[in-house]
C-alpha cells in the first residue's frame, strides 16, 4: 500500500489513528485468546476447575489482563494524544520526518511494484534539500541566539574572549548542519578543522591532543575514509541492482517460456533439460548485459571506488603505525624497489664481465 | 500432463557417492612427466623433460606458458599431455616455470621477463643443446611474449609456434578484451603491488559465470561414481585455481601497451628500450587459433600472420575452445601431431649431432642458483 499525503497531514489525526490501532490490536488479541480457549476447553470444564495453575485459569487471567489493558487504553487515549500534541505541536515533527522519508518509501515501493524503475536511494542532493527544509533553522535566528549567548557569557566573564570562539563554532555548526548530509566532504572537513583549531587555542593549551595521539591529520583521514567507503558502497549498490534486475529479467523469460510450453500441451522435458535451458538463458542474458557500456562503466566505477578506499585505508593504517617501530608497507615497497634495482644492476654487470650481455 | 521436473541427480545417494569417491583421494597429481631442473634464476625454473624415445627433431623446443597460469596444464594427466605427445613424436622438450611472484617481485617489468629471464633461458637451452637457435612454442600470453622475443632476438629462434595467443588487441569479440580496455590498471597496481591471482581468476570466471560457477559443479554429480573422471575433474580444478599473482609493473605495461593501446601489432611497442618490430620476425611461423576461444578471440590471434616479416607462415585453425587446445582429444590426436610434423619438416639438424648432444646434455646438466 502506498500511503497518501492526506493520511499524514496533521499530527492530531496521526496520533489518533495510532492509538486506535493499538486498541484494535489489543481487542483482536483478546478475541483470539477467547476463541482459542473455546476450542480447547468447554466453558463448563473451565468453571469447574479450581486449580489456579491449570490452563483454564491462565486463560482467564489473560482475558482479564487484556480487558484491563483495553479499558486503560481507551481511558488514556485522550490524555496521551494531548501529551503528544503538546510535545510536538508547532514543530510538525512527524510531517517533516514523513517528508524526509517519502521519496525513499515511494521509490522503494515503485521498485517493488514495477521491478525495473530506477531507485533514487542514492540521490543525496534530494535528501539534502529535504533536510535543509526540515532542520534548516533560519540563520538570522541562530546568529541572534548565539549573540545573546556571547553577551551573557561576557556579563559573567567580562573581557574573556576564550568562549567567543566556541560560540562562533556553534554558530558555524548550526548553519552548516544540513550540509553534512550533502556528501560534501570539504565542508565536513572545514568544520572539523575549525573545531580542532578552536580546541587547540583554548582547552588544547592545557589538554593537548598530542597526549592522546588524535591529530588533526588522523581525524581528517578517518573522515575521508568514511566518505570513500560510502562511495564504494553506493557503487556496489548500483552494481548489485543491475545484476539483480538482469537476473529477474532472465527468470521472467524462462517462466514465460515454460508456461507457454505447458499451455500448448507440450512436454517441458525432464529436470536436466530445464536446468540446461535455465543455465543457457541466464548466461545469454548476462552476456548481453556484460557487453553493454553501462555495465562496463558501473563495474569500472565499483572497482575504482573500492581501490581508492583500500588505498586510503592502507595509508591510514600507516599513519597510525607511524609512532611504532614497525616497518610499514610503503617502507617495505621502497626496500623492495632498492633490492630490485640492485639485483638488476648486478645481473647487468655480471653479464658484462662474462661477455654474455647480448 | 505431469511435469517431469525431478532432480534425480541431486539425490542423497549420489552425494554420498561423491563423498566416498573424494575421501580416498589424497593428492591431485599433475605434471608427472619425468623432468629435470636445469636452470634457476630467482623464482624462475627451467626444466628439461626426460626423453626415452629417439630424438627425431634435432632442434629442441622451449615451451613458454602464460604468466597468469601454471605450465603443468600441458602435462595435466598422463593420457592428456601435450608434452608427452611431443616426447613421443621425438622432440627434445624444455619448459619455463615462471613461478609465483612474491611482493619482492612487484617491480619486475616486461623487460625483466623478456630480455632477462626469457633470454637467459633461451641462452641456456642453446648452450645446453649446442644449438645456435632453438624452436620456441609460446602459449596464450606466453605466445605474445614469444613473438616479442622472436622480433628482438630473431637469430636465436629457428621456428616459432604460437598457440591461442593474442596479438591484435583492437578486437572486442571477447569480454576479456572489452573489460581490460576499461580497467584502471594504474590504481590497481598502485593499490595491490602484485595483482592477486584470485582476483584475475574471478575475472576469468565472470566471463561465463553460470557455466563456470554453477553448471560445472552440478554436472560433477554425474561423474562422481567414476574415479578416473573425478580425479581428472579435480586436476583441472587444481590448475584453474592455482593462479599466481602477477608482478604489478609487468601487468601494468601488458594491459596499457597491448590491451589498451594495441602497440604490438602497430609496431609501436618498446621493451627495455628496444623497438619491437614484427617485420623482424623472419623465422617460420605456425600460428594456432581456436575457433571457439572465449578468452582469446580468433581475430586477435590470426592478425599476426599478416604483420610478420617471415615468408613461411602457417595459420592453423583448431576446432574447439581455449582449454581444448591443451587437454582435449583433438589436441592429442590432431593438433600435437600436426605441430610435430610442421617442426620436423623444418628441422635442419642431423641424427649424429643429436646423439652427441644427448650425451653432452647428460654430463653438463646443472642448477644455477
Amino acid at each position: 500500500m502506498i500511503l497518501g499525503d492526506d493520511q499524514m497531514e496533521d499530527n492530531t489525526g496521526y496520533f489518533d489513528t495510532w492509538l486506535v490501532s493499538q486498541e484494535i490490536v489489543i481487542e483482536n488479541l483478546r478475541k483470539l485468546t477467547e476463541q482459542k480457549h473455546s476450542e480447547d476447553f468447554s466453558r463448563t470444564e473451565r468453571e469447574q476447575s479450581e486449580d489456579p495453575t491449570d490452563n483454564n485459569h491462565r486463560y482467564t487471567c489473560l482475558e482479564q489482563m487484556l480487558e484491563k489493558a483495553k479499558k486503560n487504553s481507551a481511558e488514556n487515549h485522550k490524555v496521551i494524544t494531548e501529551s503528544l500534541l503538546k510535545s510536538c505541536n508547532g514543530k510538525l515533527v512527524y510531517s517533516k520526518l514523513y517528508d524526509l522519508w517519502k521519496p525513499f518509501l515511494t521509490s522503494a515501493q515503485e521498485c517493488v511494484h514495477q521491478g525495473n524503475s530506477k531507485i533514487g536511494f542514492a540521490n543525496l542532493a534530494e535528501y539534502k534539500k529535504i533536510l535543509d527544509r526540515v532542520f534548516g533553522f533560519p540563520s538570522a535566528h541562530i546568529d541572534d541566539s548565539f549573540d545573546q549567548l556571547v553577551k551573557l557569557v561576557d556579563s559573567f566573564f567580562p573581557g574573556q574572549e576564550a568562549f567567543k570562539s566556541w560560540v562562533d563554532l556553534g554558530k558555524n555548526y548550526a548553519n552548516m548542519f544540513p550540509q553534512f548530509t550533502g556528501n560534501n566532504t570539504a565542508s565536513d572537513l572545514e568544520f572539523l578543522h575549525t573545531m580542532m583549531s578552536v580546541y587547540t587555542d583554548t582547552f588544547g593549551k592545557i589538554f593537548p591532543f598530542g597526549s592522546v595521539d588524535i591529530t588533526q591529520e588522523k581525524a581528517s583521514s578517518s573522515l575521508q575514509g568514511l566518505e570513500l567507503l560510502t562511495r564504494y558502497l553506493l557503487a556496489t549498490a548500483r552494481y548489485q541492482h543491475l545484476i539483480y534486475v538482469t537476473g529477474q529479467t532472465a527468470i521472467d523469460t524462462i517462466v514465460t517460456e515454460i508456461f507457454e510450453t505447458l499451455k500448448q500441451g507440450d512436454d517441458p522435458g525432464d529436470f536436466d533439460t530445464f536446468f540446461d535451458h535455465w543455465i543457457a538463458k541466464n548466461e545469454a542474458t548476462f552476456q548481453t548485459l556484460f557487453q553493454t557500456e553501462e555495465f562496463s562503466e558501473i563495474q569500472h566505477h565499483m572497482m575504482k571506488s573500492y581501490l581508492e578506499f583500500k588505498n586510503h585505508m592502507s595509508k591510514q593504517v600507516e599513519l597510525y603505525l607511524a609512532d611504532y617501530p614497525i616497518p610499514v608497507r610503503s617502507e617495505m615497497n621502497d626496500l623492495y624497489r632498492t633490492i630490485y634495482e640492485l639485483k638488476k644492476r648486478l645481473k647487468f654487470l655480471e653479464k658484462k664481465i662474462n661477455g654474455t650481455g647480448k | 500432463m505431469k511435469v517431469q521436473f525431478s532432480a534425480d541427480d541431486l539425490k542423497e545417494n549420489r552425494k554420498s557417492s561423491a563423498f566416498r569417491s573424494t575421501k580416498h583421494i589424497e593428492d591431485i597429481d599433475v605434471g608427472t612427466a619425468p623432468k629435470k631442473l636445469v636452470y634457476r634464476e630467482d623464482n624462475i625454473r627451467l626444466y628439461h623433460y626426460s626423453q626415452k624415445n629417439i630424438i627425431t627433431c634435432l632442434t629442441p623446443v622451449l615451451i613458454v606458458f602464460a604468466l597468469v597460469n601454471r605450465q603443468y596444464m600441458l602435462d595435466l594427466q598422463p593420457d592428456k599431455s601435450l608434452v608427452r605427445k611431443l616426447l613421443q613424436k621425438g622432440h627434445d622438450v624444455f619448459i619455463i616455470d615462471w613461478g609465483y611472484p612474491t611482493r619482492a617481485d612487484m617491480y619486475l617489468t616486461m623487460d625483466d621477463y623478456i630480455n632477462g629471464y626469457f633470454n637467459n633461458c633461451v641462452d641456456f637451452v642453446r648452450n645446453y643443446s649446442s644449438n645456435d637457435s632453438i624452436n620456441l612454442m609460446g602459449i596464450c600470453q606466453g605466445g605474445t611474449f614469444s613473438s616479442i622475443y622472436a622480433t628482438l632476438y630473431p637469430g636465436k629462434i629457428c621456428n616459432l609456434i604460437t598457440l591461442v595467443a593474442p596479438f591484435d588487441f583492437s578486437t572486442n569479440n571477447s569480454l576479456l578484451f572489452s573489460w581490460a580496455k576499461k580497467v584502471d590498471i594504474d590504481i590497481l597496481v598502485d593499490c595491490h603491488g602484485n595483482i592477486p591471482g584470485d582476483f584475475l581468476n574471478d575475472c576469468f570466471l565472470m566471463l561465463m559465470p553460470f557455466h563456470l560457477k554453477i553448471k560445472k559443479y552440478l554436472d560433477l554429480l554425474k561423474l562422481v561414481e567414476e574415479d578416473d573422471k573425478l580425479i581428472n575433474f579435480m586436476r583441472m580444478e587444481k590448475w584453474i585455481f592455482d593462479s599466481p599473482s602477477q608482478a604489478g609493473e609487468c601487468l601494468r605495461q601488458f594491459i596499457k601497451d597491448l590491451y589498451q593501446q594495441n602497440k604490438l601489432i602497430r609496431n609501436e611497442l618498446r621493451v627495455g628500450g628496444k623497438d619491437v618490430n614484427l617485420k623482424n620476425l623472419t623465422m617460420p611461423l605456425l600460428n594456432v587459433f581456436a575457433s571457439a576461444d572465449h578468452l582469446v578471440p580468433p581475430d586477435a590471434t590470426k592478425a599476426l600472420n599478416d604483420h610478420v616479416g617471415s615468408k613461411d607462415t602457417t595459420l592453423y585453425e583448431f576446432h574447439g575452445g581455449h582449454i581444448g587446445v591443451f587437454v582435449g582429444g583433438k589436441s592429442q590426436n590432431i593438433l600435437t601431431p600436426a605441430i610435430s610434423a610442421w617442426l620436423h619438416e623444418r628441422d635442419s639438424g642431423n641424427v649424429g649431432n643429436q646423439e652427441s648432444n644427448k650425451d653432452n646434455s647428460k654430463s653438463t646438466s646443472q642448477v644455477r642458483a
